[in-house]
């Protein structure tokens, strides 16, 4: 067992030193990963499995750095160098890396703030994007556009950008707008419009729908149709309430206008 | 009236009627069938399945009302025709109706499998609360009276007990319950709601209890309950399941 106090050559430390700091090194490890293991089981209850993923590797990777300086110290090696290189470093680091270290802190606040969870609709008006999210990273998101395309947003951009989510509360409000022609008798088109409304399934009857005279506009009198109607089938029940109100004001015979202009020619 | 709930064996074919919805099997193959559901004129529904030495074991039960139009919402709002007003430290039981649905299921000796399910009402949602923060429920509007008035195939009996233990009046519009919570009962084709009761304790919150037992004697549970919210199982689960005491606290008024 001599060999234990060997020093090694060109080294100020002995063999017995360096193995005892390497096996501080790895016992770091295994409390890294127990402490990551005992992290998740915990913060899943209580995070998304997102934050939660990073909060485990933000405290592996913490121990297995403290392990490591532990066992450099041990070795004597002195940090006071490494520490005026380290800052001098870190300032270069911090100004190379800012984006990068901009997105990891979005990162962490989209995940505790949550304005967007994982299969939520949402449209960033910033960027006039639209989409469902499909999973948060800790320096991106990725999203699936409604017309297929996947994009990685910096959650940067994300977290600093208006964001409206589409699902985040049960029911949404529908406001279509028809115009119905100035001859026409308005509330027998109020009626046909209501009924039309409430034989859809899927339009909520309590909020009530509401059927009024908006606006007397130049070419058209303005209906405003509004009614609520889940989250999940908004877009389902705004499509198909607007070809039914044409079907059944058309069937009525109550003229839908165009935009017209009636120009009086003086006589000369 | 001819009992239409219940199990049937089934070797060639098979037709059932509920108004206007009709059901029918056809043997397409020795092992094979085909299921229809034909509604005013339209097929909504058409399953082919196999069975075992040519026959099939077809079950037909009232199950929960969150399957139609399609999965919307697990809860039931039941808006009372009439509001019933209580008087302080008073307690009334009323009859009341709740929707329902039908379900066709196939039964093999490991499990069950709903193949279609249909209802003859037409259903319509209504939100309880707010939209931040409500409930999307399946509404139905409930005479009140002092016999079983529930329409056939189409809703359920609520015997309810409603309880004012506050000091001041109270008006009851409606009842809401989380229908995973639900189970029901059958005498011959009268289906009921379990034994439940309505509790105010103060003027702003009501507590409506289900109790996990037949609101009167003689009462079979539904069988078939378990296998119609299987799609939601585990939101069903996180909530307590089967065989348990339910309570739902209508927060947003009552």
């Amino acid at each position: 067992m001599d060999w234990i106090d060997t020093a090694l050559p060109g080294f100020g430390f002995t063999a017995g030193q360096l193995l005892f700091a390497l096996i501080v090194i790895v016992v770091g490890i295994i409390i890294g990963r127990i402490a990551r293991m005992t992290s998740g089981k915990l913060l899943s209850s209580v995070m998304s499995e997102n934050a939660s993923n990073l909060i485990q590797r933000i405290i592996y990777y913490t121990t297995i750095i403290v392990a490591t300086l532990a066992a450099l110290s041990y070795l004597g090696i002195d940090f006071t160098g490494v520490l005026l290189a380290g800052g001098i470093l870190g300032i270069v680091i911090g100004f190379a890396t800012q984006s990068v270290v901009a997105n990891l802190i979005s990162g962490i606040f989209l995940q505790i703030d949550k304005p967007v969870s994982i299969g939520d609709p949402i449209g960033i008006i910033d960027e006039h994007l639209y989409g469902v999210i499909l999973e948060i990273n800790i320096l991106s998101t990725s999203i699936r556009t409604f017309d297929g395309v996947n994009l990685r947003i910096p959650n940067e951009k994300l977290f600093t950008s208006t964001i409206h989510n589409f699902s985040k509360y049960v029911a949404r409000r529908v406001v279509i707008t028809v115009g119905i022609a100035y001859h026409e008798e308005m509330k027998k088109a109020i009626d046909i419009i209501l009924k039309t409304i409430n034989e859809n399934s899927l339009v909520l009857a309590e909020p009530a729908p509401l059927v009024y005279v908006d606006e007397l506009s130049d070419s058209s009198v303005n209906l405003s149709i509004r009614m609520w109607a889940p989250s999940s089938v908004w877009f389902e029940v705004r499509t198909e309430i607007v070809q039914q109100i044409k079907k059944v004001l058309d069937e009525a015979g109550i003229e839908i206008p165009f935009p017209q202009r009636v120009i009086w020619n003086g006589k000369s | 009236m001819v009992k239409k709930f219940g199990l049937y064996t089934i070797e060639d074919g098979f037709t059932i009627k509920f108004r206007n919805e009709q059901i029918s099997l056809k043997k397409t193959g020795d092992d094979s069938y085909t299921y229809r559901r034909d509604h005013k004129g339209e097929t909504s529904s058409k399953t082919v399945f196999s069975s075992r030495k040519g026959k099939v074991k077809l079950a037909i039960y009232p199950v929960r009302p969150i399957q139609m139009p399609r999965q919307l919402a697990h809860n039931i709002m039941v808006n009372l025709e009439s509001p019933i007003a209580l008087p302080p430290k008073s307690s009334v039981t009323h009859h009341l109706t709740m929707p329902i649905e039908i379900g066709v299921f196939t039964i093999s000796k490991n499990s069950n499998y709903m193949i279609d399910a249909f209802s003859l009402s037409f259903p319509k949602y209504g939100l309880y609360g707010k939209p931040n923060m409500g409930y999307i429920c399946r509404l139905h509007n409930s005479i009140i009276s002092s016999e079983e008035k529930a329409v056939p195939y189409e809703e359920a009996g609520i015997i309810m007990k409603f309880q004012n233990k506050s000091a001041d009046w109270v008006t009851v519009h409606k009842i809401v319950m989380d229908a995973y919570m639900v189970d029901l009962y059958l005498s011959g084709d009268t289906v009921y709601l379990e034994d439940s009761n309505l509790l105010i304790e103060d003027g702003t919150v009501a507590s409506l209890f289900l109790n996990n037992k037949p609101p009167l004697h003689g009462l079979k549970e539904v069988p078939m309950a378990a296998e119609s919210v299987k799609k939601f199982r585990l939101g069903f689960l996180e909530r307590g399941g089967f065989g348990v005491e339910g309570k739902f606290v209508m927060e947003h008024g009552y």
